[in-house]
């Protein structure tokens, strides 16, 4: 593809999706865009760490209950706004990314990934049983008038497009920066052969921290912005594993390490799994999950670079 | 020609085995030093003492003066030593370029002049045309290419070569051996590892042989080959015997 197709092609995409609620207005259009851009922007953050770098998290939720409980509790105690709350939201996620990271990038790959796996659930479980943060009941956010600074509102869903809709263009902005840039060609070699990387003086321990960090302040902006759009989170519809689960399927099956993957991901999942909840109600439960499986399966066999593999071939390049 | 790489007494164990029994040796700037001796005399583990990949039990590493013992490798790596590896560890999901180009980000942050760093390095390797294929898809001598090419891209002054030609057909160790020398004129210092004692010789100013864990000779090429305590290394004692009687 030429340089020009490209920014055709990008300007067209980018038109279509700022005039998408222009056309279709109805809520149930506008929610299922939301979340395929929550789950874009989801799996975006989880693929500079795992797809990008090659760190493999099954724990990544963590970021994004933090990212909705930090913003959550300041609301709710010192009703201070969610755009403020989000600074802080982001800041102790990092953290606790940088106090995870650090012993665990020690570990060997798989055992990285049960490490991260296991963190997330003590987590999980932890939030259950504080009483403070709402345990096992969760937190309501108090309604509020409708207005940007508030991050609510009531009568159209149209706001929290175009919000997160501005959030997922930031961060592919940003993503694709860092492909480009040093960073990313670090954080490349790290993924290809970390003892070849330091051979050429990339400090690896250091890089994949950053890798975390990064990742984790993403994921938890998408938390921030998941609390204010419906108002109620509990446990384990923030720190559940299968979230975790879903921003690595959803970058392995549009195409880790690539840019517009995890966003392709977003695209052909989300809409699987509402759909299928739609159409099969409660006895369906579970069916989302074995298509993405199947899915998986027929990926890893046919295109192990991931469904970009289909539009980038690589021969003759 | 000052010394810019000195080892001293260096000894590393590996449980109840010694790997290197204190070893000392020296390369000044600008010289090929051949380091060689028969499987499991301790050649690479010798190797990745001074790249740091191996933690030294007793002696020391000093690199044009500094003390760099024990450093980690991306810091040996900046103090200006570049390796590579025995096993080739080229970055497979990466063009060739990029590849380069990840050793060039060493010395600027700069991506253009990174990649204008890389270009050259790969115009002088002779792997110019080949800069836009994955790294995956290339042929050994290449990807060995591929990793001389990355590591000089660092800009070092040393350049640590860890069994470049294992692996590599007779045309293939030729064109390998005419590169050394190439990079060798540009006043790069040298150390290479092999076991193969022809293809070393007619490259090196100075041969260092190891075995069983020790040092048996460090000499002039000439000198090394007639030294009976290297043919006997090599060879066996029958045969060094035998050959000290005629």
């Amino acid at each position: 593809m030429t340089r020009q197709w490209k920014y055709i092609l990008g300007g067209a995409a980018l038109l279509l999706t700022v005039l998408f609620p222009a056309v279709f207005n109805s809520p149930g259009a506008l929610h299922l865009m939301i979340l395929i851009y929550l789950y874009a922007l989801l799996g975006m953050g989880w693929n500079i760490l795992g797809g990008l770098t090659g760190q493999v998290s099954l724990g990544h939720a963590v970021y994004f209950g933090i990212g909705a409980y930090v913003t959550s509790m300041l609301l709710v105690t010192f009703g201070i706004s969610p755009w403020l709350g989000m600074i802080p939201g982001v800041a102790v996620s990092v953290i606790i990314s940088l106090i995870v990271g650090y012993p665990c990038f020690r570990l060997d790959k798989h055992y990285f990934v049960i490490a991260t796996l296991c963190v997330g659930e003590i987590i999980h479980i932890i939030f259950l049983n504080w009483e403070a943060v709402g345990g096992a009941i969760g937190i309501w956010l108090p309604i509020m008038d409708t207005s940007f600074s508030n991050f609510q509102f009531h009568k159209t869903k149209v706001p929290y497009y175009y919000i997160i809709l501005s959030f997922l263009l930031i961060v592919i902005f940003l993503t694709a920066w860092i492909q480009r840039s040093r960073l990313g060609f670090y954080f490349r070699a790290i993924r290809e052969d970390q003892d070849a990387a330091r051979s050429l003086g990339i400090n690896a321990a250091f890089y994949k921290m950053v890798a975390m960090g990064i990742s984790a302040a993403i994921t938890s902006i998408a938390g921030t912005f998941y609390a204010q759009y419906l108002l109620f989170i509990d446990p384990p519809s923030v720190f559940a594993l299968i979230l975790s689960v879903q921003m690595c399927l959803l970058a392995v099956l549009g195409g880790k390490s690539s840019l517009w993957g995890p966003i392709i991901g977003a695209f052909i999942l989300i809409p699987l799994s509402e759909y299928s909840r739609e159409f099969l109600g409660g006895s369906g439960q579970g069916i989302d999950l074995m298509v993405y499986g199947a899915l998986i399966m027929a990926i890893a066999a046919f295109q192990p670079r991931g469904l970009i593999g289909l539009l980038q071939p690589r021969k003759g390049k | 020609m000052g010394e810019i790489l000195k080892v001293d007494n260096l000894t590393k164990r590996f449980d109840g085995l010694l790997a290197n029994d204190r070893i000392s040796l020296t390369v000044s700037e600008g010289e090929v030093v051949g380091l060689i001796g028969p499987n499991g005399a301790g050649k690479t583990t010798l190797f990745n003492c001074i790249a740091g990949y191996h933690s030294v039990n007793q002696g020391n590493v000093f690199f044009k003066g500094k003390n760099i013992t024990n450093l980690a490798p991306e810091r040996v790596c900046r103090e200006g030593i570049a390796r590579t590896f025995q096993l080739v560890k080229v970055f497979n999901e990466m063009t060739v370029l990029e590849n380069v180009m990840t050793g060039a980000f060493l010395r600027t942050r700069n991506r253009r002049r990174a990649e204008d760093k890389a270009l050259e390095v790969l115009e002088f390797i002779g792997l110019y045309d080949k800069r836009t294929l994955w790294a995956e898809t290339l042929t050994l001598p290449d990807k060995k290419m591929v990793e001389v090419a990355r590591a000089l891209a660092s800009e070092p002054t040393l350049l640590l070569l860890d069994e470049a030609l294992a692996g590599l057909s007779g045309a293939e160790v030729n064109q390998a051996v005419e590169l050394i020398s190439k990079v060798a004129k540009k006043g790069m210092a040298l150390l290479v590892v092999e076991h193969v004692m022809e293809v070393v010789m007619p490259i090196s100013d100075k041969v260092v042989v190891l075995d069983h864990g020790a040092k048996v000779a460090e000499d002039k090429p000439e000198a090394v080959t007639n030294d009976p305590r290297v043919i006997e290394a090599y060879l066996g004692m029958k045969y060094a015997a035998k050959h000290r009687t005629n």
